[in-house]
């Protein structure tokens, strides 16, 4: 059976302050999926945002973006994680990136 | 569900071969996701062609009316059955009129199958529905991603899965560019399930929402 909470979910601006959330499992893998959008002023520049877990860099999603001042949808690079029971943060850290009320966010804890 | 296993992440997908080792053992989907873009003409469908061991194992794409600008491919997510032990993954160009470089990224992950997943990968207009089984009770998730397009641009664009007659899951995205195909971003969340037939869609929630035989969705509820 998939189980699984969805961390965070919302239109942007992206929330770039700490998601505190408590860990099920105790030692067994963790995988998180993070779906969002975001655009930057300038053309030529990489979009990324950094899912930082405790602290320390877990995965990011990234994009290319050409124009400027256009909306780009984030290709996820997925990691597992052995995660310790109980309280844990999830940060995104934009990079490059602007978001708005016309992006959409979503990070989901699956274990 | 199992185990999801990240079989790779990186940069300059195209001539990928890597080779792997996994302890799953029977059914799994492999997720593909990614970035490329056209460079010989615009308005072509660009993409991967991804094979483990030789065998077709998943093709994210998209129809890119852009030139030399790099877009985000509706994922794929294929079943397949493997065994455990070293396998090899290959992705190369689904279409000669395109190609990747170091600003595109990819991602291929393996998720193990304690039950057989529900898998729809359909090219659009949307709506469209189909049914399918479920044996289970309980938590399942649901994962979508599609593309579509604007005739006007500067419009938002949304797609969502309905189950049973209720949205389940909504993945909104704003398109700048007009008459422009464009990956939404790609979502998964839980669903409830009971067992037995459902019957399970990809409609629409705004307004200035186009979607053509060139765009690409994938529908998957894994157990």
């Amino acid at each position: 059976m998939a189980l699984s909470q969805i961390l965070y979910q919302g239109l942007g601006p992206m929330q770039t302050t700490p998601i505190q959330f408590s860990s099920p499992v105790d030692g067994t893998p963790v995988t998180f999926y993070f779906g969002g959008s975001g655009y930057a002023t300038g053309s030529e520049t990489p979009l990324e945002v950094q899912i930082m877990l405790d602290g320390n860099l877990l995965q990011n999603a990234m994009v290319y973006a050409n124009e400027g001042s256009s909306h780009k949808s984030l290709v996820c690079m997925l990691n597992v994680e052995n995660l310790s029971f109980g309280s844990h943060t999830i940060t995104l850290v934009p990079q490059n990136m602007l978001s708005d009320d016309n992006d959409s966010f979503m990070l989901t804890m699956i274990y | 569900m199992g185990i999801v296993q990240t079989i790779a992440n990186g940069n300059n997908p195209l001539g990928t071969k890597l080779t792997f080792k996994t302890e799953i053992d029977g059914p799994a989907l492999l997720l593909v996701s990614g970035s490329a873009y056209a460079n010989v003409y615009p308005n072509v469908v660009i993409g991967y062609n991804v094979e483990i061991d030789g065998v077709a194992a998943g093709s994210p794409q998209l129809y890119s009316n852009l030139l030399n600008s790099h877009v985000t491919l509706v994922s794929s997510f294929q079943q397949i059955n493997i065994t455990p032990g070293d396998h090899v993954l290959t992705i190369d160009a689904l279409t000669p009129w395109m190609t990747a470089d170091a600003f595109d990224v990819f991602s291929v992950s393996l998720w193990d199958q304690a039950e057989p997943a529900f898998v729809w990968q359909i090219n659009g207009p949307v709506p469209q529905y189909t049914t399918f089984n479920s044996e289970v009770s309980g938590t399942a998730l649901v994962f979508l991603q599609g593309s579509a397009w604007s005739g006007s641009g500067n419009q938002n664009l949304g797609l969502m899965v309905v189950l049973d007659g209720n949205p389940v899951l909504t993945v909104a995205s704003f398109v700048n560019e007009a008459n422009s195909h464009h990956a939404l971003p790609a979502f998964i969340a839980p669903v409830q399930m009971t067992p037995g037939e459902h019957k399970i869609g990809i409609s629409t929630t705004s307004g200035d929402f186009n979607s053509d035989s060139n765009d690409f969705y994938t529908l998957a509820v894994m157990f």
